[in-house]
């Protein structure tokens, strides 16, 4: 599903010049859980943004759904993304202005899905997500570990095909954190590919495979059995 | 502590160089249209000021009942001695007749304007003559008194005194007395004075109670007022031998006359209304600067919020963090108003031609001085104050964790305040327009008359006596079609009005106030007026210029007659008319006075005006025809004429000038409403950044985030649009409940505000938006 040969991202200010990922060669197949840790500042999520389609390499080549997608314009990797990839960040990044069923929502409106459609699927996913009883309530008004499961839920509302995780469970407690590593072991399980950047080796237990990055490179993969 | 503050004012100020510039010059720009705005409001009240004695003097004005109220500044010759002779509290009087006289001195000879005045007025008026022959200048009825600026055109460096100046061609005048030129705040101007016996000598009703033709002026005692005078003159002229039954006298302040006259026969030109109307455009427009500021100021805090949790971390208080921006805003402010100095003084002589006024911009003039500290304060409390608290109650744990400043109660004040400056803006623009649509109304509207290509001029000498001869000659020329003559202009009202006439069948009650006209024959066939009923004037009937008459419609209306023609209407209980003819009503007025109740006479003896209707295709041949034959038969006066269309212009110069500054005005407010969408849009961008990012994560392409943006921002002027409809509407209609002819305000005016606001914003928000749109969205939320 993802394959990267020598990818590298350079950050340019006027004086300093800095290698945030250093020529990363891997690949991951559809269906996998994959880890991504490593210390502060290694490049975990200037890797996450580039496999999201978010930022571009500097160099190397990048192959999403054996597309070399590396040189896409802004458009065209907006197009890729919206449908097929679905993001959760550790920060949850809702918009505090539209309420639960209005965030969810928003990847269905830029798919083109018609009203009647998108009230049927984000009600579905909220369901699934067991907060289809604040689906009025703005996320302000909601703990950290509802604000996470209304992000998972816009993530997969779509039904991508990947999701990219930072740091989930970051800004949430252990049993909010836990809960939320388990609704996306059930995506994996279902067949969603899942790529998570995490600090937390309790998290990275929930993952088939862990990449280890250190000053831009990686420096180890492990693959081991999925706990479950 | 302050050096502090100025360092810091001074690094931020080079930090967001290009927002504080448009901070400061939309500040700058509404500064400056305030002071412009309240030079010329000060030049308004200044009237009359530079006479010491203005408190105590006034002039006499009668009220009269007719079928409506009407009021005269004209009064009976005879009014002010009478009025000196029976109050001791009424000091002195002045009675004041226009005149426009020819004067000659060798070979320096000019039409000029001056008048007729009893020998209190240099005292009254506070008339300050810097060369007098003796204690009187009016010794005898030759005297004639000279401004300063005629004395210099006749007689240059010679000393005026004594010399002889030939008046009209006829009479020799000694000059007497040299006045320092009248100030232009004044509502009388002349250039010469001649004493009223001269006037009485030329055959005015100076003795005669039966005419209203002087305007009167009294100097009233210490330690009375107007409401005691008042009182008491009230009722003066109930046993005297006037015309007009019911007229109660009262008096009316010098200083109210510019502003607050509202009478007949005036020529104040100032109206209290514009200037209120002006003054609350000044304050909009300062408030709407100042809005901008507050907005940009906001909006750029929130950029600054990390340097004020740092300075709250160690150790900044409110105080201290108010402090500080307000001496960053007094910084602006002052930058502000040093730039708006700069742009009045080079904006002013353009101002003072749209206001047709010379206002001078001192800054000297302690007012000045006054009016600038107050705008300086008022700038720094309105712009400054709401951000100052604002910032200090940025929470420092949560910005310096990196989390934003929660700015949504402050953006729906700010939402609101740049609702208000699109809702001014929308306001002004559809007075703009709806003044716009009277102006051409009134200039576009059927009168009743034809008032294209007819040239008229004031007839003198042997051109007046021989005038049918003139008349005959002039006709054998092909380019000139009709020629007639009249007292009053078709545009200029009438030459006298009263009650005096009844009529069989006359219903008591109310009297009839008649507008009076005298006019040659010719006259209707000339303007094109279209006769109704009856005949025109005719030398057929030798008798029409002794007893017919012809009236207009509304005159017919008000006498409550079905068949007019042949009706017989008698004058002061004395003579007998005959209606001959009915004219279809034409407007004789302003379009600001509904038609009123006219009766034409045949008077060619008395008609010294004529109008003359020429071939359009050559009127430049017919011209030189007239003036050929003016020479012929005039050699002491130039040919001077004007066009019946430039009357009617003339007629509304007032309406256009104001006109005209609203205009100015309303563009420099929509200026810096733009300013404010501007920087709402600054600070609202600012505010969704990682709203624009999530969307985009989640697959809003530029064109949706586009799309989205203005959508937000655009709604704010739909809603400006709706709420100034109403508002617009009344303030509007109630501004052309001032004409009883109007135009209408209909749906387009509306939509051409919504359509010309819609345009410029868009305009405005354009760059910013794009810029968003295409902003990447992990250069936004990297920051989260």
């Amino acid at each position: 599903m993802i394959r990267s040969t020598n990818l590298s991202k350079v950050f340019r200010t006027d004086e300093v010049e800095t290698t945030a990922l250093n020529e990363v060669t891997f690949e991951i197949k559809k269906g996998e859980f994959v880890a991504i840790m490593g210390p502060s500042g290694c490049g975990k999520s200037t890797l996450l943004n580039i496999l999201g389609l978010l930022d571009n390499p500097t160099s190397g080549e990048y192959y999403f759904l054996e597309n070399e997608v590396s040189g896409f314009s802004e458009r065209q990797r907006a197009n890729l993304r919206k449908n097929n990839i679905g993001f959760v960040f550790q920060n949850f990044n809702l918009i505090d202005e539209l309420n639960v069923f209005e965030n969810v929502e928003l990847p269905l409106i830029y798919l083109g899905y018609s009203a009647k459609d998108r009230k049927k699927r984000v009600d579905e996913v909220l369901e699934q997500m067991q907060i289809i009883h604040r689906k009025k309530h703005f996320p302000l008004q909601l703990s950290g570990g509802q604000q996470q499961r209304v992000a998972v839920a816009r993530a997969v509302v779509a039904n991508p095909a990947l999701i990219l995780a930072d740091e989930p469970t970051g800004n949430l407690d252990s049993a909010h954190g836990e809960e939320v590593m388990n609704l996306l072991s059930d995506l994996n399980s279902k067949g969603t590919t899942i790529i998570m950047v995490t600090h937390s080796q309790r998290d990275a237990e929930y993952s088939q495979r862990v990449i280890r990055l250190f000053d831009g490179q990686i420096i180890a993969e492990n693959i081991k059995e999925k706990i479950l | 502590m302050i050096t502090n503050y100025l360092k810091s004012a001074l690094k931020s100020f080079k930090h967001g160089l290009f927002y504080n510039c448009i901070n400061i010059f939309g500040l700058a720009l509404g500064i400056a249209c305030s002071v412009l705005i309240l030079l010329w409001v000060s030049h308004e009240f200044s009237y009359e000021n530079f006479n010491p004695k203005k408190d105590h003097v006034y002039r006499v004005i009668q009220d009269m009942d007719f079928e409506k109220p009407v009021s005269w500044a004209i009064n009976q010759g005879p009014l002010g001695p009478s009025l000196v002779k029976d109050f001791p509290e009424i000091e002195k009087f002045t009675r004041f007749k226009f005149s426009g006289l020819t004067l000659e001195y060798n070979d320096t000879k000019f039409r000029e304007r001056g008048g007729y005045a009893d020998h209190d007025f240099f005292d009254i008026f506070g008339c300050n003559l810097i060369l007098r022959s003796g204690d009187s200048v009016f010794k005898d009825n030759r005297s004639i008194v000279l401004s300063e600026k005629l004395a210099k055109k006749y007689f240059r460096d010679e000393n005026p005194i004594g010399k002889t100046l030939k008046v009209t061609n006829e009479y020799f005048f000694m000059v007497t007395g040299v006045f320092k030129d009248v100030p232009e705040n004044t509502h009388l101007w002349y250039d010469y004075l001649l004493p009223m016996s001269f006037g009485k000598e030329r055959g005015m009703s100076v003795d005669r109670w039966n005419n209203s033709t002087f305007y009167t002026y009294l100097l009233i005692a210490d330690g009375f007022n107007e409401s005691q005078i008042n009182e008491k003159i009230c009722h003066y002229l109930d046993d005297k031998p006037i015309l007009e039954k019911n007229t109660e006298l009262r008096l009316q302040p010098l200083s109210a006359i510019h502003l607050y006259s509202n009478v007949d026969f005036d020529f104040a030109s100032g109206d209290i209304k514009y200037v209120r109307i002006f003054m609350i455009v000044a304050i909009f427009i300062l408030v709407l600067a100042c809005i901008n500021f507050m907005n940009l100021s906001s909006a750029r805090s929130i950029r600054r919020a990390k340097e004020i949790g740092i300075r709250k971390v160690i150790g900044a208080s409110r105080f201290h963090l108010i402090n500080q921006n307000l001496t960053e805003t007094s910084f602006q402010v002052f930058i502000s108003i040093f730039i708006a100095l700069i742009l009045v003084k080079f904006a002013l002589p353009s101002f003072n031609n749209i206001a047709g006024r010379e206002l001078i911009f001192d800054l000297s003039d302690a007012n000045l001085i006054i009016g600038l500290l107050f705008v300086f304060f008022i700038c720094i409390i309105m712009s400054g104050l709401y951000p100052a608290i604002q910032i200090s109650l940025f929470n420092p744990i949560q910005i310096l964790k990196g989390g934003t400043v929660k700015g949504s109660q402050n953006s729906s004040f700010i939402k609101m305040l740049v609702l208000f400056q699109f809702l001014t803006s929308v306001t002004l623009i559809i007075s703009v327009i709806t003044i716009q649509k009277q102006l051409i109304y009134l200039q576009n509207k059927k009168l009743g008359y034809n008032k294209e290509h007819v040239l008229n001029f004031g007839m003198t000498g042997e051109f007046f006596s021989k005038y049918d001869n003139i008349k005959a000659e002039l006709l054998q020329n092909p380019y000139i079609k009709d020629v007639t003559q009249m007292v009053a202009y078709p545009n200029e009202g009438y030459a006298f009005s009263n009650t005096l006439f009844t009529w069989e069948g006359m219903k008591s009650g109310k009297e009839i106030l008649f507008r009076n006209n005298l006019v040659g024959y010719d006259y209707f066939k000339t303007f094109q007026m279209k006769i109704v009923e009856g005949r025109d004037f005719s030398k057929n009937y030798p008798t029409d210029t002794i007893d017919a008459l012809i009236v207009n419609q509304t005159a017919v209306k008000s006498m409550g007659m079905e068949n007019p023609i042949g009706q017989r209407l008698k004058y002061n209980n004395q003579d007998y008319f005959t209606i001959v003819g009915v004219v279809e009503d034409y407007n004789f007025s302003s379009l600001k006075n509904k038609v009123e109740p006219l009766i034409l006479w045949l008077k060619p003896a008395e008609c010294g005006q004529i109008s003359i209707r020429i071939d359009q295709n050559n009127y430049q041949n017919a011209i030189s025809f007239i003036e050929q034959k003016w020479k012929e038969y005039v050699k002491d006066a130039s040919f001077r004429y004007n066009f019946m269309d430039e009357r009617l212009n003339n007629m509304y110069t007032s309406e256009r000038e104001s006109a005209k500054i609203i205009t100015y005005f309303a563009i420099l407010a929509i200026l810096i409403s733009c300013l404010g969408l501007f920087g709402l849009t600054f600070y609202m961008i600012s505010q969704k950044m990682k709203e624009i990012g999530i969307r985009k994560v989640f697959g809003g392409t530029i064109g949706d985030i586009y799309v989205y943006l203005t959508k937000t921002f655009l709604k704010w002027v739909f809603i400006a649009n709706l709420v100034s409809w109403p508002v617009s509407w009344y303030l509007m209609n109630k501004w052309l409940d001032n004409y009883a002819y109007h135009t209408q305000i209909n749906i387009w005016t509306f939509m051409l505000a919504l359509g010309i606001t819609l345009l410029i914003a868009l305009l405005t928000i354009l760059y910013q938006t794009i810029k968003a749109s295409n902003s990447k969205p992990i250069d936004v939320l990297r920051y989260e």
